[in-house]
């Protein structure tokens, strides 16, 4: 294993990423963009209603229109027994879903459990023609009373599913019921440490279903074969774990199915769920052609599995000297129509930048008649950390402790014990808290009126599991360099260039693909913050096999024991005798057996590495008149380990800052009393523009990892946690009013104005 | 059922072109599905996120919004034509140096739309970037770095 | 001695204690033993001879992918947490 070092060949060097030309021409394949011949083109006929019972699907009508080529309900799904099988997100601990709810979240059969709900698929000539198709399938339904919220579905008589019962850990709660799990973390002894605190500051706070809002809507193409192989070509997070879903969805082994994964237009965790591929491959099967389905923006709205909205309580009680003595969070998340909210990651997360002695999490998940939530980027962490933040800003305030300095005073670090039970290992957290307290932006004199700084942190606990990479020597000393990890933002550089350091190569020397389930062992999700981290991992250990090859090589062609052969700057040398040398050019030119070198690495779930803390410095500007939120300044300050392509580190930095903007400010559903959403557009739900923002200022904290040959945590979520709850803190010391839902979009900011104002006219006229 | 089809005759790219659309097909749908121009990406099929921008003589149109038979007679400048066999166009590579990109799929469109400014004003300030950037979203980068490309490749233009 | 943290919701089994030791050099024998003391324990943590869907274990500070298979030494922390699922990435 390599120590870490300051000073690398390659490591933290900005290269051309190697896809770059083909993404900047128009070149690079996504999947709306794909085509075989002999294609047909499908579209999906969806509930319209939130809660019923299923009593007829008549395709008759639809049948006959010219064109059409296939229909297919639930009923053609064939083969597998009702057994537990593992999907992408639930890898991760073991977890496991029952393949009904999988089946019908793809083709309903026997209830309609959320508007959007695929319920039918045709297969003909054109997609207007599938369009028009699916406008002439009768469904006939009975209704039943929708549960839109946490509180409808832990109190209403309306139960969504008969066979429900609550998981516990372990066991299963008996009865029926709308909660799926609860979780309960504790540490010492809460309720007698609330007793001793000084000062105490407890809120509910809510916030609104928000979108992952990828550009690339999903999109699918499966061809099933006459031979019972399956191929199927899709944007996804995951192609094995999808090839695995798919497989057990359609009833088959998962060697007779191959996802080809091709460029992705986003994801950012909404597309690790399958939702078209195993359509595609029904009307492929029932047709005899090919099948492309592709999704428009508004099924993306409200058919794939936005983040949850929730229902928090947090209380945090504190000692005069800003010692936090005791903390308690209540966490209600809706999971939509089936088992799964992030609520458990949300529990693992609401606490974690700190050392408390006594804490309380109950955490809920939720059933609801709406979409089956989906990952959104660290899910789970960004609600907990908004009610989290929020309070902590609030104890800062009372006791007149600087925000900064309050978090620094409780900061957790290595061996603080977490509330679920273990300690940390190497983390950045108090470095990231002391850069903001040190950086220029949080020192700086604010002049302006209306005008407000708020600062938070946030957590994520990154995942390791399994990655497989192997690497070709070429004849002209260039490696091919072939993973599995889908590619959404230049990870196959950054993969490549941990291979190139170990072999002392330029990353242009290194030829990375990102090829197919047939082509390369089973590599997990690019999710998780983990590709760079983990694959970057299997492909420094296929670089050392290479390496390891061509020392064995060279010391047969010295005729010296391979013991006695370094490596160093590119050249092969013996140790005894300095004449002895080679160039690696000229050894990878020899002939002989090809070297062929192996990586395959699996890293563990979750808290691979330690994680990642990333905090955040915001500026706003507040209109009094209208409650418009100018954001002055934002800085992202982040522990990435060890930064092996600072721009793209960057990159994930100003992403997932920005989209905490628009969660910040504006971004939510808006939801009829039927369940119905009703700013299903990007007019309508309001994603930030560049007009919107200022520059983003990104500062990388290092704190290598323990174990990672370069110390490397991943860095694609933790910068999302912390913006709402920053904002959130700006608004209050703009205005004066503590802010407890999201989004805090103009209305709810002058509402919330207004009703400060009366209250002081009201304590005034006592 | 199908519509009887149009003829439509267009300069794409440099190039005399000629196709056959149904008068419900959008220009969008023309460059990619009858002219396998695939280049050019549908985001929303409703205006709102600039990912299928494009040239239409001289102005920038979203062309989901276009439809296929306004082609007609008109000159269109889509993604494909903005590299020469001599190279990339200095905004192309100013977006690879400057690392303006992660999963790419708004790239085009921010391309398109950023020539056209740099062809107006060679010099915007970074409020004039923002500004006509607007109609194009990015989920990815925030951003920042977009308009840290588009200075960069105004700079090289200008420099001749 | 091992150190094994009972999750909360099983503590009503242990008489509320959060950290119990037991002497083990497997997970098996670990949670055999747990059972004795504490009776209730194995049918919360096992579902035939394996852990229970929906729990994973912590040696230390690392999530065991094949946490039967571990070798357990003196001084170890043993944790049993909810499985993280539906969304974790």
């Amino acid at each position: 294993m390599a120590t870490v070092k300051k000073d690398y060949k390659v490591i933290g060097s900005r290269p051309v990423r190697h896809d770059g030309v083909d993404k900047v021409t128009g070149k690079a394949i996504y999947s709306a963009d794909f085509s075989i011949s002999d294609l047909l083109h499908g579209k999906v006929l969806r509930s319209p209603v939130a809660h019923a019972v299923i009593k007829k699907i008549d395709t008759s009508k639809a049948e006959k229109l010219a064109g059409v080529r296939a229909i297919v309900t639930a009923k053609d799904f064939i083969g597998s027994s009702d057994k537990n099988i593992e999907t992408a997100e639930d890898r991760n601990e073991g977890e496991t879903t029952r393949l009904k709810y999988l089946r019908d979240n793809v083709l309903a059969s026997d209830k309609l459990l959320y508007i959007g709900q695929p319920v039918a698929a045709v297969a003909a000539t054109s997609s207007h023609i599938a369009e028009e198709a699916v406008s002439l399938i009768e469904l006939e339904f009975e209704t039943l009373e929708p549960v839109l919220n946490t509180t409808q579905g832990l109190n209403s008589k309306s139960i969504i599913h008969q066979e429900l019962e609550t998981k516990e850990l372990g066991t299963k709660v008996p009865g029926k019921t709308n909660l799926a799990e609860h979780i309960q973390h504790k540490l010492g002894d809460p309720e007698e440490a609330f007793k001793h605190a000084e000062i105490i500051v407890e809120r509910e706070l809510t916030t609104e279903t928000v979108h992952q809002g990828y550009i690339e809507p999903h999109a699918a193409t499966a061809s099933w074969s006459n031979d019972g192989r399956i191929t199927v070509w899709c944007s996804t997070q995951g192609a094995f774990p999808a090839r695995d879903t798919t497989a057990d969805i359609l009833g088959v082994p998962i060697s007779q199915v191959k996802v080809v994964p091709l460029e992705i237009g986003g994801g950012f965790g909404g597309k690790i769920p399958v939702y078209l591929e195993p359509v595609a491959a029904l009307l492929s099967r029932a047709s005899g052609h090919p099948v492309k389905l592709v999704m428009s923006r508004k099924e993306v709205f409200e058919c794939t599995g936005p983040t949850p909205g929730t229902l928090m309580r947090v209380k945090i009680g504190a000692d005069k000297s800003g010692k936090f003595l005791a903390a308690q969070a209540h966490l209600e998340f809706e999971a939509g129509a089936f088992p799964g909210s992030p609520v458990a990651a949300g529990s693992y997360c609401v606490f974690a930048p700190y050392e408390i002695p006594n804490i309380l999490i109950d955490g809920y998940d939720v059933i609801v008649n709406k979409a089956k939530t989906a990952a959104y980027r660290a899910p789970g962490a960004t609600m907990a950390a908004f009610a989290t933040e929020t309070v902590i800003d609030e104890v800062a305030e009372k006791l007149q402790i600087d925000p900064a300095e309050l978090r620094l005073i409780n900061t957790a670090k290595k061996g603080t014990r977490r509330a679920d039970g273990p300690v940390y290992p190497t983390i950045g957290c108090e470095e990231v808290i002391k850069t903001i307290k040190d950086s220029e932006h949080y020192n700086s004199p604010i002049t302006e009126p209306h005008v407000g700084r708020g600062i938070a942190i946030g957590y994520w606990f990154n995942v390791g599991l399994e990655s497989a990479c192997t690497i070709s020597l070429s004849k002209n000393g260039t490696i091919n360099l072939i993973e599995g990890s889908t590619d959404i933002g230049g990870t196959r550089t950054s993969i490549a260039m941990q291979a190139a350091e170990v072999l002392g190569l330029l990353p242009e020397e290194v030829i990375p693909s990102v090829v197919d389930t047939d082509s390369i062992g089973f590599t997990s999700v690019t999710g998780g913050s983990r590709t760079t981290y983990a694959t970057g991992w299997a492909a420094y250990e296929a670089a050392i096999d290479v390496k390891n090859q061509m020392i064995t090589k060279v010391a047969g062609i010295w005729s010296i024991d391979a013991d006695n052969v370094e490596f160093e700057d590119g050249v092969f040398f013996s140790k005894q005798d300095t004449e002895l040398k080679m160039s690696f050019k000229e050894l990878a030119s020899k002939s002989g057996a090809p070297i062929v070198g192996r990586g395959s690495v699996s890293k563990g779930g979750m808290g691979a590495g330690g994680g990642s803390f990333a905090g955040a410095i915001v500026d706003v500007k507040i209109d009094p008149e209208t409650g418009k939120t100018t954001v002055l300044r934002f800085t992202c300050v982040q522990d990435a380990g060890k930064a092996i392509y600072p721009s793209f580190v960057e990159g994930q930095m100003q992403g997932g800052s920005v989209q905490g903007i628009g969660w910040a400010l504006n971004e939510e559903y808006f939801m009829t009393d039927d369940g119905r959403m009703t700013n299903s557009s990007l007019l309508d739900y309001r994603m930030p523009t560049s007009l919107d923002l200022p520059m983003i200022e990104t500062i990388i904290v290092e704190v290598p990892s323990d174990g990672h040959p370069y110390g490397v945590r991943g860095v694609g979520e933790a910068n999302i946690v912390s913006p709402p709850a920053a904002v959130a803190n700006a608004i209050y010391h703009a205005t004066g009013v503590r802010q407890s839902r999201l989004p805090m979009n103009p209305a709810s900011i002058t509402k919330g104005i207004q009703d400060h104002r009366s209250d002081i006219l009201n304590s005034m006229n006592c | 059922m199908t519509q009887s089809k149009t003829y439509v005759r267009c300069v794409i790219n440099g190039e005399d072109t000629e196709f056959l659309c149904e008068p419900r097909q959008s220009l969008l749908e023309c460059l990619r599905d009858v002219l396998r121009l695939t280049g050019t990406k549908e985001g929303c099929n409703d205006g709102n996120c600039g990912a299928c921008t494009i040239m239409l003589d001289d102005r920038i149109v979203t062309s989901c919004l276009v439809l296929g038979v306004e082609a007609n007679g008109k000159t269109i400048t889509t993604i494909e034509g903005m590299a020469s066999p001599d190279g990339l166009h200095p905004v192309q590579q100013a977006f690879l140096e400057e690392a303006a990109l992660q999963c790419g799929i708004c790239t085009p469109g921010f391309l398109i739309a950023s020539k056209a400014l740099l062809d107006t004003n060679p010099n915007p300030t970074e409020e004039e970037i923002r500004f006509w950037l607007a109609n194009n979203l990015c989920r990815c980068t925030g951003y920042d770095k977009i308009v840290r490309a588009v200075v960069k490749a105004g700079e090289k233009i200008r420099e001749g | 001695m091992l150190q094994v943290f009972i999750p909360s919701l099983m503590r009503k089994l242990t008489n509320d204690k959060h950290v119990v030791e037991i002497n083990a050099t497997s997970i098996t024998e670990l949670i055999n033993k747990l059972d004795i003391e504490y009776p209730g324990m194995k049918e919360q943590l096992t579902e035939g001879n394996l852990i229970k869907d929906g729990l994973s274990v912590v040696i230390n500070d690392e999530i065991s992918n094949n946490p039967l298979l571990e070798q357990l030494k003196d001084g170890f922390e043993i944790h049993f947490v909810p499985t993280i699922g539906g969304g974790n990435y």
